[in-house]
């Protein structure tokens, strides 16, 4: 049973919360913290490699990147610590138990933009200077130990691997490595409950060398792909982990009673979340993942909920009878901005949107939804619930 | 009689035929203060109402016995200008002090200090949270700045004749001409900028969003200040400070004058130079425009209304203005040396900066109206602005407190004001 305060946020008035999670996506975050002349990427210069492009559009594509390639939204992370240390407030609780970051942390994967990234997660002040100009905001000041965090297409743009990803985000925060185009296991036991995290990079790589762009760009620089090997590495890890067998350091003593919860950063339905315009849009530049449902298919009743993020719009749906949780962006600039506070129940999830306003988050009621745990109820319950559905989707906005 | 191609005067040499030069044959005063000579009265007269005129030098020995009474008159010509003396006598020197003006000794070493000393202490002068703001505010500035040229169809030709370029490439001609002209392009981009605004659609539209960020920048900075400081201060636009009492947090406002009645934002500026002469300039520049705007606007419209149309009044001057600093002066040197094009945006961030100044301008303006017609103004989720007996008092909503309470440890706000 959920209840608003005057403030917006909802308190939990029934219920006693287990568990609680943050969920931040697409943070875009760009290289410098806030300085005029930055607000924009300028990108190092492409390698641009079919033939009509050399001649006729090279500056059009390297306009065109560093158009889509919006940085983060400077009063959003400036707001973003105090808030969440007032929605801890509200529920009565220290600090949220994890904190899951779904992809495109960087606009464009820069060492620098990493470097400002690790410091706002983890400590409790950053600063960044430009021109003998000095700009400070509060940080996040998450316990590494806390963080999950999954690339996105962003975060490998134009490359054609993940070690950069790795290299400059994972190992400084002493998180594991994400395996390139596979899947990582995470286990996290909090007020007893165990819970599984099912890591999938799905990520299209760059066959055509580091920035450089060709005619294949279409293939991967905004849309993912779930190959067969990966659906069967999972397939694998699954029985392992049945089995009393340990998968990526992982070993589960009752495996069948763990919330399973798998993070990817693309939709399996883009459809789903968008609207019109942006599906029109698909023709140009798709944002879908390929082989996604056959992944859903071959996993069908072993997920509890799916979460992703990518198309920058939240939203609670069912996919092809697995619950599905669509994050926002958190912080890019123009973007609709916002995040998710998953909230655990004995036998579901409660999940909060909070959505920016411009000046302040603000709970929104439209896309707040209520995951019940299917394997773990003793009958099967209807499908997931949008608590206050909107009446009509505006469109969305697509990240590259 | 005028120097010809200065594009504004700000100082003006009454009684001299030319520019005064030093023994060496050099102006004496830096070339980028743009420098008029006025052999009359009437022409420093005709000058000061045409152009942003701040100084007027009246040196001595061209006045002689005549001094006390060419000051005077000048003094009645306009008190918004500042009246500099350059005495070579003892007797000069004490005449422009007793008659309350700025006395300096006739001596071009002198002269500079003076100029500089005078910039240097307007800059000091404003609040470490302004900047903060103007700072915080420039940042999305730049940003839709960008996305204006990035639309704008004067660029999309441009891009179009790029393409051109690129196909006579294709026939022999190097390359490099092609790419070249990109970073021309690139270049153009901060004087391209006042060019776009000059399509009224456009401007409205881009007004339209700067008056909403300022709204949303003023409340983002002031509850990051609460929480790091205890206080907001922003100058004569207000000052906020967070307490407690018994039953919690207190927040006041005390120091809005701007909001109470505005007179204009003169002697609040600190920044890098560059920043801090554009604001300069605003300051001083926008009176009459404030004063002409407040005339048209009708009281009873809304707040953002009234933001809107004195931020399109003076906008066109405020980005002239600062592309012509930024052909004046050099931007900061760029530190990443891996990321192209960035060198040649001076003149764009400076654009950005003083938009963004012109932006906070115009919503404390806008308040200021607001609360001459009503007693409450409302900012939803923050609090209200209320009028009460001669004062502005600042009402935060539960939320405020809420928010500060959680991040403010309960024993940091023992010394807060209250």
């Amino acid at each position: 049973m959920l209840g608003n305060d005057s403030n917006g946020i909802s308190k939990n008035t029934n219920n006693r919360i287990t568990a609680s999670f943050v969920l931040f996506s697409d943070l875009h975050f760009g290289f410098h913290l806030q300085h005029a002349e930055h607000a924009l990427y300028k990108l190092p210069k492409l390698h641009i490699k079919f033939a009509p492009a050399r001649i006729l559009a090279k500056r059009l594509i390297q306009r065109y990147f560093e158009k889509r390639c919006i940085p983060h939204d400077f009063d959003v992370i400036t707001a973003l610590p105090a808030f969440l240390r007032h929605v801890q407030n509200k529920c009565g609780i220290n600090d949220f138990d994890l904190y899951l970051l779904l992809g495109d942390l960087a606009t464009w994967p820069y060492q620098r933009s990493y470097s400002l990234l690790c410091n706002y997660l983890t400590k409790a002040d950053v600063a960044d200077s430009y021109g003998g100009y000095v700009t400070s905001c509060k940080g996040l000041f998450i316990p590494p130990s806390k963080l999950i965090a999954i690339p996105g297409n962003h975060d490998k743009m134009l490359l054609s691997t993940l070690n950069f990803y790795n290299q400059s985000f994972c190992r400084p925060l002493g998180l594991p490595d994400m395996p390139q185009s596979s899947t990582w296991f995470m286990h996290k036991k909090i007020a007893g409950i165990d819970f599984l995290f099912i890591l999938v990079d799905a990520n299209s790589y760059s066959s055509c060398g580091d920035m450089a762009v060709d005619l294949s760009f279409r293939r991967h620089l905004a849309c993912g792909r779930v190959s067969t090997p990966l659906i069967d590495e999972l397939k694998r890890k699954f029985a392992e982990l049945r089995q009393g067998n340990s998968v990526d350091g992982v070993k589960l003593v009752n495996f069948d009673q763990c919330v399973r919860i798998m993070l990817t950063h693309f939709a399996p339905s883009v459809s789903e979340v968008v609207g019109l315009r942006e599906r029109l849009l698909e023709f140009v530049l798709p944002h879908k993942c390929y082989g996604v449902k056959s992944l859903l298919k071959n996993l069908a009743g072993e997920i509890d909920l799916l979460i992703h993020g990518h198309l920058h719009r939240p939203k609670v749906y069912a996919f092809d009878g697995t619950q599905v949780l669509s994050a926002t962006t958190t912080s890019q600039i123009e973007g609709y901005n916002g995040f998710y506070l998953l909230k655990f129940h004995e036998r579901e999830i409660v999940a909060e949107s909070y959505k920016w306003m411009g000046n302040d988050f603000s709970l929104e009621e439209d896309h707040q939804g209520v995951f019940p745990f299917y394997r773990l109820s003793p009958s099967p319950l209807p499908p997931p619930t949008q608590v206050n559905p909107p009446p009509t989707e505006g469109p969305g906005k697509l990240s590259m | 009689m005028a120097s010809p191609a200065s594009f504004q005067g700000i100082v003006v040499w009454l009684g001299e035929a030319t520019i005064p030069v030093d023994s060496t044959g050099r102006a004496i005063l830096p070339k980028r203060l743009p420098q008029y000579a006025a052999q009359t009265l009437a022409e420093a007269k005709r000058l000061l109402e045409s152009h942003g005129i701040r100084f007027i030098f009246i040196r001595e020995r061209v006045w002689e016995d005549k001094l006390e009474q060419i000051i005077k008159n000048v003094k009645e010509l306009s008190s918004g200008i500042r009246l500099v003396v350059l005495w070579s006598t003892p007797q000069g020197h004490r005449l422009s002090v007793s008659l309350n003006v700025h006395a300096v000794e006739d001596d071009p070493f002198q002269l500079l200090r003076f100029v500089r000393q005078g910039l240097e202490l307007r800059y000091s002068a404003m609040s470490v949270d302004k900047a903060r703001l103007i700072e915080r505010l420039a940042y999305r500035t730049a940003a839709r700045l960008e996305q204006l040229i990035c639309d704008n169809d004067r660029t999309a030709r441009r891009m179009i004749l790029n393409q051109l370029q690129g196909i006579f490439s294709m026939y022999g001609v190097d390359d490099e001409a092609a790419e070249k002209d990109f970073r021309l392009l690139r270049t153009e981009l901060g004087p391209m900028i006042p060019k776009i605004l000059k399509n009224p659609r456009v401007a409205s539209r881009f007004i339209a969003q700067l008056v909403l960020d300022v709204q949303n920048s003023y409340w983002v900075e002031i509850k990051s200040r609460l929480i790091d400081n205890k206080k907001c201060d922003y100058g004569s636009w207000g000052t906020f400070f967070v307490g407690s009492s018994r039953t919690g947090l207190v927040v006041t406002l005390s120091h809005a004058t701007a909001m109470l009645e505005f007179n204009s934002a003169a002697g609040e500026i600190h920044a890098e130079p560059s920043f801090a002469e554009v604001l300069m300039w605003l300051s001083d520049n926008l009176e009459s425009p404030l004063e002409d705007a407040g005339n048209q606007f009708d009281s009873s419209t809304s707040l953002n209304d009234v933001a809107f149309r004195f931020a399109k009044v003076n906008l066109p001057s405020a980005i002239k203005y600062a592309e012509m600093l930024s052909s004046l002066r050099n931007s900061p040197s760029i530190g990443d040396s891996e990321i192209t094009g960035l060198g040649s945006w001076k003149s764009f961030g400076l654009q950005a900066r003083a938009i963004s100044y012109l932006g906070c301008l115009a919503f404390v303006y806008s308040l200021s109206r607001r609360l001459t017609t009503t007693d409450t103004v409302e900012f939803p989720p923050n609090g209200q602005f209320v009028r009460e007996s001669g004062t502005v008092v600042f009402k935060p909503s539960q939320f405020f407190i809420d928010l500060l309470a959680a991040n403010i440890p309960k024993t940091a706000t023992a010394t807060g004001r209250q």
